[in-house]
């Protein structure tokens, strides 16, 4: 399993204002720390693994950018490299006019041989579950991805999607309450079946 | 309602995951909702646990990162500019300051003597002949961007009054080439009007009205901070006849204290003139 560790804001804002100030170290590893997540972000919104390098390069190329002019990010770093991998990933989706198509079975790690619930939850449910992902709203599905695949606070998700703090509060419970639902009939077709 | 609670509570067991805690000991701090959140957040951890290879991760980002390091270096160099409202402010500001530098420079030089009666109490209309030249223009570059130039242009000019000489018996009624219109009268008591003081726009109007019509009305108004003439800027009593330009001088001083260095006063370049030159007496 992939263990993503954002650095702190703290860490990010000195690296932040160490990269505006022209730092080439502090401007790659600000690239190393966040390739994962954005990409990992964009993978789980786009079909092709191409496509998503493709659109992870462009978060960058428009970060490395950014740092030379007026739109540089001053503050939440992360925030704006997802809001702009949002974005472009909208792009792509509207160009497309499609939703994504993900391959299911390589998004999830081998189950861990010491969580018994854990392998519980992967072995029975792990394709049910992002099939019941693949069901929701694309803000539903989002949200999830932001707030459960790459931790992101509230205040961040909230950020990012444009929304309130309660308003992303109601979209994850309502995500995986309608998740469970799917599961709980995905279930009984099978026991019926 | 409940829903609201549910929503919270279930956020409150999202943020413990993300801690690290179990799910166990997350359902114990809710007991009365285990039963509902306990697939919920089973739900959770396995979302949780959906993540891209990361040998797929790792090569993305080897092959990027050149790209990414070359679009660093070919990115251009960051230039500083003002927005266009504050090039041009700042322009409009270093004119201001090439004028007034300039008169002083003239004044410094010699070029304009201050101790020229005839000058110094002669009408508006005789000062031309101690301007530099009528039209003076300044190109200044606000900022290091190429397009960000702006030009101001300043035109001195006069009018002549057919009653004006650049003698001491000067008419009562100076009038300057610029909004400003300066009334002078024979008496000590003249004073501003109250809608002179309280109006601070550069096209400001000092006027000084006749001792018999407005001194009964005026210093009532007018607190006691602003008085208007300080007694050592009126002309002297043998002057008052021909005493307008000491008047303009001694307006300007209490305008440019009060505007805070109107614009207008750029233009009245004639009239701040007298003005600095009773400062420099």
């Amino acid at each position: 399993m992939i263990l993503l560790v954002l650095p702190d804001i703290p860490e990010e804002d000195a690296l932040l204002t160490a990269a505006r100030q022209g730092q080439e170290a502090a401007v790659m590893q600000i690239y190393e720390s966040y390739f994962p997540p954005i990409y990992e972000y964009i993978r789980l919104r786009v079909n092709d693994r191409h496509e998503a390098e493709d659109l992870t390069s462009e978060v960058f190329f428009k970060f490395v950018k950014s740092l030379r002019g007026p739109n540089a990010p001053r503050h939440s770093l992360r925030g704006w490299l997802f809001k702009v991998a949002r974005n472009l990933i909208a792009t792509h989706h509207v160009k497309l006019k499609q939703q994504p198509e993900i391959e299911l079975e390589e998004w999830f790690a081998a189950p861990s041989d010491q969580d018994p619930e854990v392998i519980f939850l992967q072995n029975l449910n792990s394709k049910a579950i992002y099939e019941a992902m693949r069901r929701l709203t694309a803000e539903q599905q989002e949200v999830l991805v932001l707030r459960f695949g790459q931790q992101l606070s509230l205040e961040e998700t909230a950020d990012i999607m444009g929304k309130s703090i309660g308003a992303i509060k109601t979209m994850q419970f309502r995500a995986v309450e309608s998740m469970r639902r799917l599961l709980n009939a995905g279930r009984k077709e099978e026991s019926y079946g | 309602m409940a829903d609201r609670l549910m929503i919270e509570i279930f956020d409150d067991c999202v943020e413990r995951l993300h801690a690290g805690q179990s799910v166990e000991d997350i359902l114990h701090q809710y007991p009365n909702y285990a039963d509902t959140l306990r697939p919920m957040l089973e739900i959770t951890r396995g979302i949780q646990r959906v993540r891209v290879p990361s040998a797929e991760i790792s090569a993305s980002q080897d092959r990027i990162r050149s790209r990414v390091l070359h679009e660093y270096h070919a990115a251009p160099t960051r230039r500083y500019t003002l927005p266009p409202v504050l090039s041009m402010a700042a322009a409009l500001l270093l004119a201001c300051l090439c004028l007034f530098g300039g008169g002083a420079g003239l004044v410094a030089t010699g070029i304009i003597d201050l101790d020229n009666d005839d000058v110094q109490f002669g009408t508006p209309s005789a000062q031309p002949s101690i301007t530099d030249s009528p039209t003076a223009t300044f190109s200044l570059t606000a900022s290091g961007t190429p397009t960000a130039t702006a030009t101001a242009s300043l035109t001195r000019t006069s009018t002549s009054s057919p009653t004006a000489s650049p003698s001491r018996s000067s008419t009562p009624t100076a009038t300057a080439s610029s909004t400003r219109t300066l009334t002078a009268t024979s008496t000590r008591t003249a004073s501003r009007t109250p809608s002179m003081t309280a109006s601070r726009t550069p096209s400001s109007t000092l006027t000084r009205t006749p001792a018999p019509t407005n001194t009964s009305l005026i210093p009532t108004r007018l607190p006691a901070s602003q008085t208007p003439l300080p007694p050592q800027n009126l002309p002297p009593t043998d002057d008052d006849s021909s005493g307008s330009n000491n008047d303009n001088g001694s307006e300007n001083d209490n305008d440019d204290d009060s505007d805070g260095g109107d614009d207008n006063d750029n233009n009245n370049s004639n009239d701040n003139g007298g003005g600095e030159d009773s400062d420099d007496d």
